[in-house]
């Protein structure tokens, strides 16, 4: 019966979307461009928000990924993306055992709501964000917390991605290289639905695999190295892909900020954003 | 829009019914025999809770993939997913009322199994969901071991703070048991019950979790003999090296010497410390350092261990607290240990003795320890089947709380109360394993199943 009783090899494995869920997750209303826009967003604002706060990049992942699981199953309809990530980024500080006061999180999402995107030089003033108080913030905590039935558990493909690097006896120029390359894939990675989608060994083979190409890199005389990681090509080129959409939703939404637009941060944006779609498509 | 959705839609499909696939070498394997058509469905059937037709993978492959149907192969992984309602469980009766909530001891109304229900009290003032309850939840999830006690899953009520965490039912706590006992255990039952306790613990190191409040309130005990660590609210995951943590956690008569000189750097040794002291406190019935300070504390452990010099612990000089510590020119420098306990094997004090190292590289690790040659020799562990099963006394047994000192507040907010499911029994409710392979084979049967035991309760 024990439903939450995991497996083996949980050390090392996250808890992914079920086909049933993601299926859900496409019919709320929401066009799939718009879902994986709104993924991006959060894990976007996810990661300026965490620079401010000035936590380890494992840590705004583990945020990152709740608040991918949380969307998920709940939509955007019912949440503003906002509140959701500044709750992911308090439950991340108390599982990653950095624990931030509530202040602190709301005022660096407060700031990170200004300029979302990284867009830089133009910044959106922080009008209706600011809002948001400590009683919201315990909200949304115990609102994700009981979707995600308490299963705080993340694994984040960085460590894994240094382990496989040493395992592979990479001299330590080119591991510097690759490392760093590999490292911004895998923070690329956490904007999209990825790290629901695969285990974090496949995030972390394919953002080596990309950094190596990159770079130029031979690893292991072009054997296939990655099935020495239990992961095949199929899956790789899965992510590669997931990650160039994830690069065309980036150059899509910066568009949109740039063209003078808001970035869809709460509820009512999403829900103009909908109409929009709507007027556009019946064009 | 309309084609672009279609081949975005195959893509995710393709990659987790890949996913799936190779999550296991094992599961590979079965893949593999279905893809040659050899493979029965059942075994996928049984794996997977919500997969009303099962298909080859290939098949998987080839056919117009339909999510609705739910049709894929659902291996045993774990899945995002949302907590259940309370209302699965029925509301049989009100145990206890503690610091951290309301128990209840509920019954599952799908299986029928007997349950504690654990009200979480989500404090307003506080900073949201508490992080003790948050590493609690996490460590029992990720713990499954016969003596470790099981978190079943995590229950929410109508409104959005009731939560519930539901746990296997255990009838006693080890302190309120042996309040109750006139005289202290058998040797054969304290190797059983330190046997059991060794073995959970093994367990938890081995998945990087320090308990940090190791104590007889803490140890949980059916009518079966089976201990159940509980209370995780100080638990933690721990690294190599260690990463620094606060000092102020173990309760005071379990805490390590390294923890009272305000070490910040310690790892599991803090476990085998606290293991040490419920040995003794099993052997005599009565707390084996019962300090009423921190200052004290530690005096009380020189005092019964001698004094600790740059050889037997190297370096603690250069802890936090050690300049508050005076060492008396005149110490003794050996133990007092071997006249406290004069009934004891040899074997039994060495033990102990390593359990209760000064410094921490040197003290027993749980897993050393399950080979030590004490519970090689006789008496041998009684089974746990032979323990008494200590009658239902619910209503004497409730009223005489058995009185024990608490973790320290600062870093708990999560105490369980001493006597928490004291005081009901229930016949029929466990039927867990024994004990886990490793350790059955260890207890000699002597065939007094029952009889060969004296009640020992007030």
């Amino acid at each position: 019966m024990d439903r939450h009783k995991r497996v083996e090899l949980t050390r090392v494995t996250n808890a992914l979307a079920t086909p049933s869920q993601l299926q859900k997750s496409q019919t709320r209303g929401l066009t799939l461009s718009l879902v994986s826009s709104l993924h991006y967003l959060g894990g976007s604002l996810t990661q300026i928000g965490g620079a401010i706060l000035n936590i380890p990049a494992p840590a705004i992942a583990t945020s990152a990924i709740i608040f991918h699981r949380f969307h998920l199953l709940a939509g955007f309809l019912e949440s503003s993306i906002r509140d959701t990530v500044a709750a992911c980024l308090y439950i991340a500080s108390k599982t990653c055992e950095i624990p931030l006061r509530p202040s602190a999180i709301l005022a660096a999402v407060d700031t990170a709501c200004e300029d979302p995107l990284a867009v830089g030089g133009k910044r959106i003033p922080k009008r209706k964000y600011s809002h948001a108080n400590t009683e919201t913030l315990d909200h949304w905590e115990l609102r994700i917390l009981t979707t995600l039935a308490f299963d705080m558990h993340v694994v984040t493909p960085y460590t894994l991605c240094f382990e496989y690097l040493v395992a592979m006896n990479v001299d330590n120029d080119r591991q510097k290289i690759l490392a760093q390359r590999a490292w911004n894939y895998i923070n690329d990675t956490m904007k999209t639905k990825i790290c629901i989608l695969h285990q974090p060994n496949v995030i972390a083979v394919t953002a080596i695999w990309l950094a190596a190409r990159e770079a130029d890199i031979e690893l292991l005389d072009g054997e296939k190295w990655w099935e020495a990681f239990d992961v095949d090509t199929e899956d790789m080129g899965h992510v590669v892909l997931l990650l160039r959409e994830g690069r065309n939703i980036a150059i899509r939404e910066r568009d949109r900020v740039v063209s003078g637009r808001e970035p869809t941060l709460t509820i009512e944006d999403v829900k103009e954003r909908v109409l929009e779609e709507a007027s556009l498509s019946s064009w | 829009m309309d084609k672009k959705r279609h081949r975005w839609r195959d893509e995710e499909d393709d990659a987790l019914l890949a996913g799936r696939r190779k999550q296991e070498k094992e599961r590979k394997k079965k893949a593999k025999l279905e893809k040659k058509g050899k493979g029965s469905n059942s075994e996928h059937a049984t794996a997977s809770a919500n997969s009303g037709v099962t298909k080859s993978y290939l098949e998987e492959k080839v056919a117009e993939i339909d999510l609705t149907s739910s049709g894929l192969c659902r291996f045993k992984a774990p899945e995002v997913r949302s907590c259940r309602s309370v209302e699965n469980y029925e509301r049989l009766n009100h145990i206890e009322e503690g610091a951290y909530g309301v128990v209840f001891r509920g019954r599952d109304m799908s299986t029928g199994d007997i349950v504690a229900l654990k009200k979480l009290k989500v404090d307003k003032d506080q900073h949201g969901f508490p992080i003790t309850s948050l590493r609690e939840i996490e460590a029992l999830m990720a713990l499954d071991h016969p003596n470790i006690v099981n978190l079943k899953e995590i229950v929410i009520g109508g409104a959005l703070d009731q939560i519930y965490i539901v746990m296997e039912f255990v009838e006693h706590d080890l302190k309120s048991l042996m309040t109750e006992m006139r005289e202290p255990f058998l040797q054969s039952e304290v190797k059983t019950l330190l046997y059991q306790l060794l073995s959970a613990t093994a367990h938890m190191h081995d998945n990087w979790i320090i308990h940090r409040d190791l104590k007889t309130s803490n140890l949980l005990m059916n009518n079966k003999g089976m201990i159940k660590v509980a209370d995780f609210g100080l638990a933690r995951y721990f690294s190599d090296p260690a990463a620094p943590m606060t000092p102020l956690v173990v309760t005071l008569w379990y805490r390590a010497p390294e923890l009272l000189l305000g070490t910040k750097q310690y790892s599991t040794e803090v476990d085998m410390w606290s293991i040490g002291c419920i040995f003794g406190e099993l052997l005599t019935n009565k707390p084996l350092i019962e300090g009423s300070s921190e200052i004290n504390q530690i005096k009380k452990i020189f005092e019964l261990l001698g004094y600790p010099d740059d050889s037997s612990w190297p370096g603690f000089r250069s802890l936090p607290n050690a300049k508050s510590i005076n060492i008396p020119k005149d110490r003794q420098p050996k133990t007092s240990l071997r006249s406290k306990f004069p009934y004891m094997t040899s074997a039994g004090v060495d033990l102990l003795l390593r359990l209760l190292q000064f410094d921490p590289k040197k003290r027993i690790t749980a897993q050393e320890a399950l080979e030590h040659s004490y519970f090689k020799e006789d008496p041998m562990p009684k089974a746990p089947q032979a323990f008494p099963s200590f009658p239902s006394k619910a209503y004497e047994e409730r009223k005489r709380k058995a009185p024990s000192p608490r973790a320290p507040v600062a870093a708990h907010g999560f105490e369980v109360s001493d006597s928490k499911l004291l005081g009901f029994t229930d016949d029929e409710d466990d039927d867990k394993p024994i004990l886990a392979s490793p350790t059955s084979g260890l207890f000699k049967d002597n065939g007094q199943l029952g009889a060969g035991f004296q009640l020992r309760l007030g």
